[in-house]
């Protein structure tokens, strides 16, 4: 018994490039278009049996979150069937509806009667919902007086307690701290125990591959691959990573990552600072474990001495990660005196790269140790921007630790 | 249950949900309450009692007094407002929670209804207070006063049909908020609200035959304040207007709705 069946089903926007051109072609009466069709999804041939649990990834704009949309029925396909055997309940964007003035108890009444409850079963399940939110000092007082994460919680907490047949989720609502996280996964497998069809939208493989019996990866709104987790991986990764290469190219051009502060006595100018791959091109997108290869290029105005070149590492939410210089090293280097009108370049090597999926920012400097106190010739903030994409391996944090693992019993 | 049957249950539901909690929004957050219901409409009617009979001798009915003045004025603002204020707001309602018509399945005629029946319930309280006010001013309530919730059913129709219409158009075309908020100004001054219609001259009369809320204010102030019932031919006309609109209104959104979620 299938729980849903999609057969050719395609979704197309009509994009109108000024609001102006509604009206015109409103005028027009069909005569003349003023508008680009855009296929947000096509050709797509699903057919879920019931209690299975499928996953949806593909990279941004692939059509996920189109997909999500047209089985929850708040869109309408374009053309083709799509059969939905059961009833469904979506859980796209948590707190539509929220009133920040109410109180939680309002708020839980209320988005219960919009997600189709009538009052008792809303009365019925008002205590289970709080519970699960941990929310009972605070469930009468206004919305606005919670922090965000209590907002979420509460928020998923009622979006959870509808008990559909099919259940339609967005990765990226398992909000909150980790021990929430776990409790959001764990009413996951909870509806899958009981026999529910999942459906599981997500930006993450790894999360993925421990939920879903089978994987639907999406590009450019049509089906690219299907299979195991396994089987469609390395087609994602690839495609994850290009992807991010070019957002990460276009926004450092576009000098997303220069603009932070530069002071230094200026004896060494510092230009053009480019992150390499272990060949040596240029990228902007790397995988943990992958080589990254730091070079900058320079040019002395006046001597110095004892010049050190220098990373700074952080993450785009301004966390310092790293410090790093060929000075203060287990093998230190030296270099100088420089004299005035040389030119040169410092490569600086990172391999195996630790860092983990995030975007990350670099800051570059040289700085004269001839003196007790370090002067600094020429210290750029926020340089150069790269991007750190999900590697085969399911890893959580920052970075990957080196480590080695024994048990015993 | 007849499917069909529960989902109109359903919106029953919802409805009397959205507008409980639209008048909690309206009243019992502020430290006013539901005092701001009157307070606010009378702080109003004091300023144009005091610009329109005051300085400029405007003057109602056959005494000609101030409190004369104020009882008209106010018996033509309160069904003015509850018409205005809901086409006003219902313009923007969908825009307003596009996140719920986005991500929720979700019967989204409840919100310009929700905005109708909010106003009106303001609107009923006002009366209340007008009922009471002309009462104290030797007015004492005659039998025409039971036709009122006749006048408020039409009045509802006409609104909520309006209402659907241009929360409708305002999903598509963005402007609409502005044009309606300089229509509805312009619509208020030709509406015989602060002055007696036999004021108008002769060769404008026509306007106020074209003018359903004009009727609609002469339906009130026969009712409440001159103890007479309206016209039959008056109420039948409005109604016919009223019918027209909400069919209209109701068409219009029942072939869009579907193009909502998409459009926002």
């Amino acid at each position: 018994m299938l729980a849903l069946r999609a057969h050719d089903v395609g979704k197309k926007y009509e994009v109108f490039r000024r609001p102006a051109d509604r009206l015109k072609e409103l005028l027009w009466a069909g005569r003349r278009s003023f508008h680009h069709d855009l296929w947000a999804l096509k050709h797509l041939y699903l057919e879920v049996p019931r209690s299975a649990t499928w996953g949806v990834i593909g990279p941004n704009g692939a059509g996920k979150s189109t997909i999500l949309k047209l089985i929850t029925g708040t869109t309408r396909p374009t053309c083709g069937t799509l059969e939905v055997n059961g009833s469904v309940s979506g859980i796209l964007e948590l707190g539509q509806g929220f009133n920040p003035e109410f109180s939680g108890r309002s708020n839980v009444m209320m988005n219960c009667s919009i997600l189709g409850m009538s009052r008792a079963e809303a009365l019925a399940k008002f205590e289970s919902i709080v519970d699960f939110a941990e929310l009972w000092e605070v469930i009468d007082r206004p919305v606005r007086t919670y922090s965000t994460g209590m907002y979420l919680r509460l928020a998923f907490a009622v979006a959870v307690s509808v008990d559909p047949d099919i259940l339609v989720v967005d990765e990226a609502l398992a909000v909150g701290d980790e021990y929430f996280r776990g409790k959001c996964y764990a009413r996951i497998n909870d509806f899958r125990r009981r026999g529910k069809t999942i459906l599981f939208v997500s930006h993450s493989l790894g999360v993925v591959r421990n939920l879903c019996d089978r994987v639907i990866l999406l590009q450019n709104g049509e089906v690219a691959a299907q299979g195991t987790a396994e089987e469609v991986a390395d087609e994602y990764l690839r495609m994850v990573h290009a992807q991010e290469e070019a957002r990460v190219k276009a926004a450092d051009r576009r000098g997303a990552a220069s603009g932070g502060p530069r002071w230094g006595d200026g004896r060494i100018e510092i230009r053009e600072v480019r992150s390499l791959d272990r060949a040596g091109a240029e990228r902007h997108a790397f995988a943990p474990g992958d080589a990254l290869t730091i070079e900058a290029r320079f040019r002395v105005k006046a001597d110095v001495e004892r010049p050190v070149f220098g990373v700074g590492v952080f993450r785009s939410d301004g966390t310092y990660v790293s410090g790093i210089n060929h000075l203060w090293h287990e093998r230190p280097l030296t270099v100088g005196p420089l004299r005035g009108g040389e030119t040169g370049r410092v490569r600086c090597t990172i391999d195996p790269l630790p860092l983990l999926k995030g975007t990350y920012y670099l800051s570059y400097f040289c700085y004269d140790h001839s003196e007790a106190v370090p002067v600094a010739i020429d210290h750029q903030e926020r340089v150069k921007l790269f991007q750190v994409v999900e590697g085969p391996v399911e890893m959580h944090g920052i970075v990957a630790l080196p480590t080695r693992w024994e048990i015993e019993h | 249950m007849h499917p069909k049957l529960e989902h109109l249950l359903r919106q029953r539901h919802l409805l009397r949900d959205f507008v409980g909690r639209d008048l909690q929004a309206k009243y019992v957050g502020s430290t006013g309450g539901i005092a701001w219901a009157v307070i606010h409409p009378l702080l109003l009617l004091l300023v144009y009692t005091f610009v329109f009979s005051v300085i400029l001798q405007v003057r109602f009915g056959t005494q000609g007094s101030v409190t004369a003045f104020a009882l008209y004025l106010y018996c033509g603002l309160l069904p003015w407002h509850a018409f205005s204020d809901s086409a006003a707001r219902s313009t923007s309602c969908l825009v307003a929670h596009r996140g719920l018509i986005k991500n929720v399945r979700f019967p989204a005629k409840v919100l310009p209804a929700t905005v109708v029946l909010t106003d009106v319930v303001s609107e009923g309280i006002g009366l209340g207070f007008l009922i009471a006010a002309a009462w104290f001013f030797g007015h004492a309530p005659t039998w025409p006063i039971l036709l009122l919730p006749v006048l408020v059913g039409v009045q509802v129709m006409f609104t909520l049909g309006i209402a659907l219409a241009l929360a409708t158009v305002n999903v598509y075309f963005r402007d609409v908020e502005q044009f309606v908020r300089v229509g509805l100004m312009v619509w208020m001054f030709l509406t015989p609200i602060f002055y007696p219609q036999e004021r108008i001259p002769e060769r404008l009369r026509f306007l106020l035959d074209w003018n359903p809320m004009a009727r609609l204010v002469g339906m009130y102030r026969a009712v409440l304040l001159e103890g007479r019932p309206f016209a039959l031919r008056d109420l039948a006309l409005y109604a016919g207007t009223a019918f027209i609109s909400l069919a209209l209104g109701y068409a219009l959104f029942t072939r869009n709705h579907r193009n909502f979620a998409d459009m926002l």
